[in-house]
């Protein structure tokens, strides 16, 4: 036969080796192409290459390689303080609330500000100080107590919820196999990338993250996530759906065809948009997914930051109306004062958490958020390495301290009606952060950090935290030393 | 649509499949490749294709005004090139320049009134633009080709495989092509082979790991690392940075060379060079051409004395910051390699002038190659920051020894020995990949291709490589 090209052996060579290629890699490349939102791969093209692959088992193969091949290529965040890995990460976080004594009295501040209402606000400390102020702060945290060995504390780890998470807490708690993760641009970086990897890392766990960017729930003319989410989820079949949507949605709402619902200064948008969060939930109900919703963190633009509280705000409620979990990643990466933060200590070191465009997160603020989500997953999910030492009954391989206390009294696990295992969220706790400096006119606003965002999900009484959404006007922004200003939004978002 | 990915494949699959069934219709070729490239161009770009479509139809119509035969045209070149310059000002630079003006009204206390435009830099203006003003240039001194018609024009301009990071093609070496009566398949196809295995290898797994190892984040947040650490990065970036670009001029010439077309090389082992001027002349090498033919020459080369000729060259390297974009930290880049140029032109006439050698022995030729990878490693972190505050700390922080931080993993360490390699070796296993598959059958040389690229596959870290030069 020939050595050099013809144009009949260049034809059957290009089928030749995109048939190959298809027969081995036809479910990785389909997935691949679902990933950058690419429609050059129709399914039934592929059906055929994935079917072979799951009867040969050369797809479970390829994912063996593929785990063990991204372990190769991981040692970016070994070198991490413990911190950052989501084993470790909660853990070694109570160690330092422990020792530091501010574990995340900030938030409860905040919570005790919205259970008091904005005329208690103005008496409450602001949550700057409230944080560093040990004893202090431990008197106004509601959720997260401060001693180690308070029996609060106790009743919370119990409940497999807080800073300490355990393997078989809740053996009851849903199982989670196949991980659904969707979103705009984060999802489509540095965070879905993060989580991803640390999702596909545990044995049993099947990941697909999904995003694109520019895209939100607002502008269903531009982009219709409520369809894609109704396609991604009916052909995934997710356990679990990890959702982040906001980040694009401070603008007007919009309907498939363009009509416009509701301005973004108009007083119907945070009522419109939860009416579209809810249309979101909904489509994950009908199909019996769960979902975890993640709220937007806190921008560094004034301008954003209000409209990024409005919609965390909006998210929270029709995500918990619908039974869903809503964690929020706004305190993670604010500051002590509720302000925006570039860099954090994380263990002994500084590191930047934000990319430069003070939108999204750094690829190291990233791993530390996705490692905190990991943490929550595991503290109100079963997940596969969990469920098999639970059947093995043994403590397994030990990814956090033993428990210390008796195991979660109650496991509210059932799907109809939606009622999850409670993930309480673990107060932040940021040692040091560096916050970015301030205009001298302009001081660095104490923001009192938006309700849905600094109050940890209170354990077992979501509703005691459910405040009504914050009509209008947006705030306006006290000083840092004073306590917050009695208005609408200074209880309910900066 | 990322160039490793199973979207782009599909499409080149696709497009090489219906261009040589219908290989003896030239023209129903150049429509499928036009339909590829149009494609191609929707799928990453949409918004921008009429752009697109516009600063094509309007070069096309320029052109066909202007020739050596038509003296009395130079108005319609001045128009062509400002047309071009008009839509990489408004789409690139304007907001870098309102900020500017901006920045200096607000020192007297006042603020400028210009508005803020929400404009987004279509994907591959940089390199089209630079192509339509070399072939309004060439067809207007008479020394490249007129486009026949809108579709060969089209072509020349929006080639899937050179649209997006060139290499930017002079009109006589990529018309003749377009325009041929038949398609001309590659005689050694192991070549088209090697050269796609190669950009892939260097693009999906090496920049791909060193992009996600701490290189990018390190310009962001340069306190969080150690000194040895940040020294590690920068050379690993500097080694990222070839094996994204030069890794994707592989993949795209070995692709043409399928469709048979042939592609200007674009990469020469930059990184062994000895001096600034010769890594210019291995770096990047269709843009510091376009540079040295559209710039430096027309502002009178060496022509105008040693001055002059300084001058010039610091000019030159000035817009070569410029284009890469509208960022001090680009313009200081540029400058700074245009004084090294400046300063090895006149230590090269100073040895000279002693009888010396240029290269000089094997101590010479490595101080030489040390000195060029240090100043092209330490100047890439302007081209790497965000901004210039991030920058001097980044400079800053190379000299703390004693701060604490992460250092660079092993897989830095790893891929950025690899990459480093890949430069001086990557031409020779490129031969020995050619010489192995030659000589075989034809079903011999895509098995082994095939296993090339399934191994890629499987060793390929999971992100994808930025692409660093897409933006530009």
């Amino acid at each position: 036969m020939a050595n050099r090209f013809t144009p009949r052996s260049v034809v059957l060579s290009a089928l030749a080796t995109a048939a190959l290629l298809l027969a081995v890699h036809g479910a990785s490349l389909q997935r691949e192409a679902e990933l950058a939102g690419e429609g050059f791969l129709p399914a039934p093209l592929l059906a055929p290459a994935a079917w072979l692959g799951a009867a040969t088992g050369l797809d479970a193969a390829l994912h063996r390689w593929g785990t063990v091949r991204d372990g190769w290529y991981d040692p970016l965040f070994e070198e991490m303080p413990p911190m950052l890995e989501e084993p470790q990460a909660l853990g070694a976080d109570d160690e330092e609330e422990e020792e530091g004594g501010n574990d995340g009295s900030g938030s409860g501040a905040e919570e005790e500000r919205l259970s008091d209402g904005p005329a208690a606000s103005a008496t409450s400390k602001p949550a700057g100080t409230s944080r560093k102020g040990g004893d202090e702060a431990g008197e106004t945290t509601k959720v997260a107590p401060t001693h180690p060995d308070s029996p609060e504390r106790d009743a919370l780890l119990a409940q497999g919820g807080g800073g300490t998470t355990r393997r078989g807490a809740d053996p009851a708690a849903p199982v989670i196999r196949r991980v659904l993760i969707i979103g705009a641009s984060s999802i489509e970086g540095a965070l879905g990338i993060e989580l991803e990897r640390r999702l596909e890392r545990i044995p049993g766990v099947t990941v697909l993250r999904w995003g694109r960017h520019s895209t939100g729930l607002a502008r269903l003319d531009y982009f219709d996530w409520l369809e894609k989410t109704r396609t991604l989820v009916a052909s995934f079949r997710p356990d679990l759906v990890l959702a982040q949507l906001g980040g694009n949605d401070g603008q007007a709402i919009t309907r498939p065809s363009g009509a416009v619902v509701a301005t973004i200064r108009g007083r119907d948008w945070e009522s419109r948009y939860e009416g579209r969060m809810r249309e979101f939930v909904q489509v994950l109900a009908a199909q019996g997914s769960r979902l975890v919703y993640l709220g937007m963190p806190i921008p560094r633009d004034e301008v954003m930051r209000r409209r990024m509280a409005r919609a965390n705000r909006a998210s929270r409620l029709a995500v918990e109306a619908g039974g869903e979990r809503y964690l929020s990643t706004w305190e993670l990466t604010a500051s002590e004062t509720g302000g925006y933060l570039t860099k954090m200590m994380i263990g002994d070191r500084e590191r930047g958490l934000r990319a430069p465009d003070g939108f999204h997160l750094s690829t190291v603020g990233s791993g530390y958020v996705a490692g905190r989500i990991i943490g929550y997953l595991r503290a109100g999910y079963t997940l596969p390495d969990e469920e098999q030492a639970t059947a093995e009954g043994s403590s397994g391989p030990s990814w956090s301290e033993p428990a210390p206390v008796a195991p979660a009294p109650a496991a509210p696990a059932a799907r109809a009606p939606r009622v999850l295992a409670p993930i309480a969220e673990p107060p932040p706790v940021i040692p040091a952060p560096v916050e970015e400096p301030a205009p001298a006119e302009e001081p660095a606003p104490a923001l009192p950090a938006p309700a849905a965002e600094l109050v940890p999900l209170p354990v077992g009484e979501p509703e005691a935290v459910v405040t009504e959404p914050a009509s209008e006007p947006e705030p306006v922004a006290p000083e840092p030393a004073a306590p917050p200003a009695p208005q609408p939004e200074a209880s309910g978002g900066p | 649509m990322n160039f490793e990915s199973a979207g782009f494949a599909t499409l080149v699959v696709l497009a090489l499949v219906a261009y040589w069934l219908l290989h003896r219709y030239r023209l129903a070729q150049r429509w499928v490749l036009l339909a590829a490239s149009v494609g191609f161009y929707a799928a990453i770009a949409p918004a921008a294709l009429p752009v697109m479509a516009v600063a094509t139809v309007a070069n096309f119509l320029l052109g066909g005004r202007l020739g050596p035969e038509r003296p009395a045209t130079q108005r319609w070149l001045f128009l062509g090139v400002a047309f071009n310059l008009g839509l990489l000002g408004l789409y690139k630079y304007y907001n870098f320049f309102r900020d500017t003006v901006d920045g200096v009204w607000s020192l007297s206390g006042g603020a400028s009134d210009l508005p803020v435009l929400d404009l987004v830099l279509p994907v591959g203006l940089s390199f089209s633009c630079f192509q339509a003003i070399s072939y309004l240039v060439d067809t207007h001194r008479g020394t490249g080709p007129r486009a026949k018609n809108l579709l060969d024009f089209a072509l020349f301009q929006m080639l899937f495989f050179q649209l997006v990071m060139g290499p930017i093609c002079r009109a006589s070496k990529l018309l003749p092509q377009i325009e041929a009566e038949s398609a001309a398949l590659p005689e050694a196809p192991g070549r088209a082979f090697g050269l796609i295995a190669s950009g892939l290898f260097k693009r999906m797994v090496l920049a791909a790991a060193l992009s996600t190892h701490g290189v990018s984040d390190a310009f962001l947040a340069p306190d969080n690392y150690t000194a040895s650490g940040l020294w590690l990065i920068m050379l690993g970036y500097t080694v990222q940075l070839y094996c994204d670009f030069s890794g994707y001029t592989d993949l795209m010439r070995g692709i043409a060379l399928l469709f048979g077309f042939e592609l200007p090389e674009n990469f020469r082992n930059p990184y062994a060079a000895t001096s600034v001027t010769e890594f210019w002349k291995r770096w990047h090498m269709s843009f510091s051409g376009w540079l040295r033919e559209y710039i430096y020459f027309p502002l009178g080369g060496s022509r105008d004395g040693r001055i002059g000729q300084y001058q010039n060259l610091i000019i030159t390297m000035l817009v070569c910051g410029l284009w890469h974009g509208a960022a001090w930290g680009f313009i200081i880049w540029g400058v700074l390699h245009g004084v090294a140029l400046v300063v090895h032109k006149q230590f090269t006439l100073w040895r000279e002038a002693r009888g010396k050698t240029e290269q000089g022995g094997v101590g010479g030729r490595l101080s030489g190659w040390s000195l060029t990878l240090l100043f092209v490693c330490l100047t890439r972190i302007f081209f790497a920051s965000p901004d210039l505050d991030s920058a001097f700390a980044y400079f800053g922080r190379l000299a703390d020894f004693r701060a604490e931080g992460l250092g660079a993993d092993r897989i830095l360490l790893l891929g950025t020995a690899l990459g480093l390699a890949w430069n001086f070796v990557g031409d020779r296993l490129l031969a020995g990949y050619e010489r192995l598959s030659q000589p075989r059958p034809i079903w011999q040389q895509v098995a082994i291709f095939a296993a090339v690229l399934l191994l890629l596959t499987l060793i390929r870290p999971g992100a994808e490589s930025p692409s660093a030069y897409f933006g530009f």
